[in-house]
């Protein structure tokens, strides 16, 4: 087991990688009385089309199957998961992604069970036609909840905006008709080709002792048997990296709202590097349109933006946006000024040096308070979007990035960006 | 462990070195009524984004980043009868950013917001206050988009509808703050600060000590404590319904019944486990047959209020299930006060609940609220003497308080087509 020290985190990670592949992250969290546990796969909405393990033809499988998946795994012959938890304390839940699926617990007693439990359930699927016909009426329950809530539609379809011909461009849950097409041994083929514990990684975080805490983990992996594991090969659609420029969307809302997606198309770079991509970019957003920069005080006075006004930073496994949003009385004015300030960025930024230490300390201090919340510092890990780097590296990360950095990345990004605008009005 | 620091100001120090960050609250506290409700809820949206020293969003917050982006925000909260206006911050402990001194920052900053309010002729500076008072009213439009959160509060009107202080949205009520002046919201600030009671509380790596002569420089003076009754029992009233359509693709189903037991009564143990197994927790019996067994909703679940007496049911249902799933929700009453339960679910929902209570203590803002409120209230329990009690609630305690539970109101907002 490897032991890396964090002074200036205070933390220290415990890692070792099994013999069979899986990823396991141990953090100790003095003080603290539960732990959190979350295991992931390296499979999301966007992982449709594959060659199988074993296989050699692709297959591509409806929209919506990683969550689909993800909802299953919980019912097995005799029981249901979230009830083995709930015998020794232990609350348990699950998230889908666009490139990873997520099964997590947290418990203050009993941790050797409720982990046992997770990995169990993880790595045992059990789908009959019954059951996975029993989830669409639940599933599409789901779905049709977000397609009456206006931020999720804001925010989906500008994500759909931004990558018209890829997986993306689908919503995670999927349509009632493309669930309706999924079979369980669709879902057999998926858990097999993406749940390898090598395509896996385990983080485990709070109330624990590293030693003890592997020693359960490596036993109840060493009595499984496991296929030999294999690269696993993802199809996407050629993509021809165009954006759609605008598009207007008819809900019975009271607040008209608008959203600007600014998709990346620059080559990122590797490893820690790219680490730093992203704080510097979220640091010259921050400069450009956080509360600290003169145009959004500007846009604020005129009415322009509000409080609603936002912003997120979001880098994945193969795509890289940034999504602004808000409500606007007129979405048309929110889009142009906001475009303005987009096309002045370098200028802007080029006088904003007087305020960079202050967006430095913001986010420094930032990423140490989430080490007070073992949900974010758990969900949050990556380990293999930065290379070797981490969440750990952040703050140092951070502290090292100047202002000829930031403005580096966004000339970088900004030059090539693809930007599309949605606005949603009021009607039907 | 509260100290004085005079006439009703209390100050509340929880000690721990658990976090990275120090976090402190500053609430004001009085019984509460639709008007003062509404006063502390703008006073909220004003106070937030400016002050004498930072008239503007950009200065208030280049002070917050240059602090190592120390959160601050002013919010409203409403515990029974009781309501508060609270100032909050959380700072970075200073071992982690090199030793400078950021709690002696943090507590005159919060000085500074919360007693040098931007202010022209005894009126808060009027283009601030137009522009947060038509922001705050936006807001309230935009709220109705959200509609869990409209369902809810729909129900809660009809419910509360003789009560309107409880019937009252923790956003505010348009009317109300409608005719609220830069004037009148200043002299009602003025009597706030005068004669509310104040909570200080501070959780984090620090000693009363400290805080005790940090705080001296605000010079705090004594005021009369209010009636400290918190906890509202409703009368029992008939019951009401109402149906509503919008273009949705979704229908929402709210019911709300009466359990006439309060926070921290004898009974009160016996409530949140029968909330458990009814509808509380993901092994309950609204999730089990609502959601799992007849694929009817992604969420039902029912939520308890010890502080009126008040059961909520929620799902998110097809609107032709409507029938089906308040019969489903009927059935699981009846069933738990035959005690149709197993032992099994029953202690699953037992560990369940005490694995809640004990992640609480692992998180700075539940450390504070809970202070504050056993201050508030006078009495306190311990999370080990919780769980000792939930413990030895047994199975006939719940069908007992299933017995007790009394259907009041139903909302159904039906979904209709858009064509």
């Amino acid at each position: 087991m490897k032991s890396k020290h964090y002074s200036d985190l205070g933390e220290t990670l415990y890692s070792e990688t099994l013999d069979n592949g899986l990823r396991v992250y141990l953090l100790p969290k003095a003080g603290f009385h539960k732990t959190y546990a979350v295991m992931t796969t390296d499979y999301g909405s966007i992982d449709q089309s594959f060659v199988p393990l074993d296989g050699t033809e692709a297959v591509t499988q409806p929209a919506g199957i990683a969550h689909f998946l993800e909802h299953k795994m919980f019912e097995k012959a005799d029981h249901d998961a979230f009830d083995t938890f709930a015998h020794f304390g232990g609350s348990s839940n699950a998230f889908t992604s666009y490139t990873h699926t997520s099964y997590l617990f947290s418990a203050t007693h009993h941790l050797k069970e409720n982990l046992e439990t997770l990995i169990d359930f993880v790595q045992d699927p059990y789908f009959t036609a019954q059951t996975v016909n029993k989830e669409k009426g639940i599933i599409g329950q789901e779905i049709q909840m977000y397609e009456d809530d206006p931020n999720s539609r804001a925010y989906f379809g500008t994500i759909a905006n931004l990558y018209p011909d890829q997986p993306l461009a689908d919503d995670i849950a999927g349509t009632l008709a493309s669930i309706d097409k999924i079979k369980a041994a669709d879902l057999y083929l998926a858990h097999k080709t993406f749940y390898h514990p090598s395509n896996m990684s385990l983080f485990v975080v709070g109330r624990l002792e590293p030693t003890e805490t592997l020693a359960w983990v490596k036993a109840d992996q060493a009595a499984k048997q496991f296929a030999k594991p294999a690269p696993i090969k993802r199809i996407l659609p050629s993509d021809t990296h165009q954006v759609i420029a605008h598009k207007k969307l008819l809900m019975p809302v009271e607040r008209p709202k608008a959203t600007i997606g600014i998709r990346g198309m620059d080559d990122l770079p590797t490893g820690i590097d790219r680490l730093k991509y992203e704080d510097a970019l979220s640091l010259g957003f921050t400069l450009l349109l956080g509360e600290t920069a003169p145009d959004f005080l500007s846009l604020y006075d005129q009415g322009i933006i509000d409080d609603s006004f936002g912003y997120n930073i979001e880098l994945q496994r193969g795509a890289h946006h940034v999504i602004m949003a808000g409500e606007a009385e007129d979405p048309q004015t929110f889009e142009n000024a906001i475009m303005d300030i987009l096309h002045h960025a370098t200028d802007k930024l080029a006088t904003a040096s007087d305020r960079f230490e202050a967006v430095q300390r913001e986010a420094i201090g930032s990423t140490l308070s989430s080490f007070n919340s073992l949900e974010a510092i758990a969900n949050q890990f990556d380990d293999r979007l930065y290379g070797d780097a981490t969440l750990f590296d952040e703050v140092s990360v951070i502290k090292r990035l100047t202002m000829n950095d930031v403005i580096q990345t966004m000339t970088q990004f900004l030059s090539t960006a693809g930007i599309s605008l949605q606005e949603i009005v009021p009607g039907h | 462990m509260a100290t004085q620091l005079a006439k009703g100001v209390w100050l509340n120090v929880i000690p721990t070195t658990q976090f990275k960050t120090i976090s402190m609250t500053v609430d004001y506290i009085a019984p509460g009524n639709v008007q003062e409700l509404s006063n502390r809820i703008l006073l909220a949206q004003l106070l937030e984004t400016s002050s004498a020293e930072y008239p503007t969003q950009t200065s208030l917050a280049q002070k917050l980043s240059m602090m190592y982006g120390a959160s601050y925000g002013v919010n409203v909260f409403r515990y029974g009868l009781q309501e508060g206006l609270r100032f909050s911050s959380t700072i970075i402990n200073d071992h982690f950013i090199g030793g400078e001194s950021l709690l002696s920052e943090m507590v005159s900053f919060l000085h500074s917001v919360i007693y040098r309010p931007l202010v022209t002729d005894k009126a808060f500076e009027p283009t601030t206050f137009g522009r947060q008072k038509q922001n705050l009213m936006a807001y309230l439009k935009s709220l109705n988009d959200d509609k869990q959160y409209y369902a809810e509060q729909q129900l809660g009107e009809l419910y509360f509808k003789n009560e309107p202080f409880f019937a009252t949205s923790l956003y505010g009520d348009a009317e109300t703050i409608a005719g609220i002046s830069a004037q009148s919201l200043y002299t009602t600030y003025q009597q706030l600060l005068a004669t509310d009671e104040i909570q200080i509380t501070v959780a984090g790596d620090v000693t009363e000590a400290d805080l005790v002569s940090m705080l001296a420089h605000w010079q705090l003076q004594d005021r009369q404590v209010h009636d400290r009754e918190v906890i509202y029992r409703r009368p029992e009233a008939e019951l009401v319904s109402k149906t509503e359509g919008q273009p949705l693709q979704q229908s929402k189903l709210n019911i709300a019944y009466k359990l006439p037991v309060y926070y921290r009564d004898a009974d009160y143990y016996k409530a949140i486990v029968f909330n458990g197994l009814f509808g509380g927790t993901p092994i309950s019996m609204l999730f089990k047959n609502v959601r799992e067994k007849n694929s009817l909703a992604y969420y039902a679940s029912s939520r308890f209020d010890g502080f009126t007496g008040t059961l909520l049911v929620q799902a998110g249902i097809d609107q032709s299930n409507e029938q089906a799933v308040k019969t489903i929700i009927a059935e699981q009453l009846t069933a738990i006060t035959k005690g149709q339960f197993s032992d099994e679910v029953f202690d699953q929902v037992v560990a369940s609940l005490i694995n809640g209570r004990e992640s609480r203590l692992d998180s700075q803002r539940s450390l504070v609220n809970q202070a504050m409120l056993d201050q508030l209230l006078h009495s306190s329990v311990s999370a080990d003497d919780w769980v000792k009690q939930i413990k030895q609630v047994t199975r006939e305690d719940v069908e007992k308080m299933a017995e007790q539970v009394h259907l009041q109101a139903v909302y159904f907002l039906k979904g209709e087509d858009a064509k």
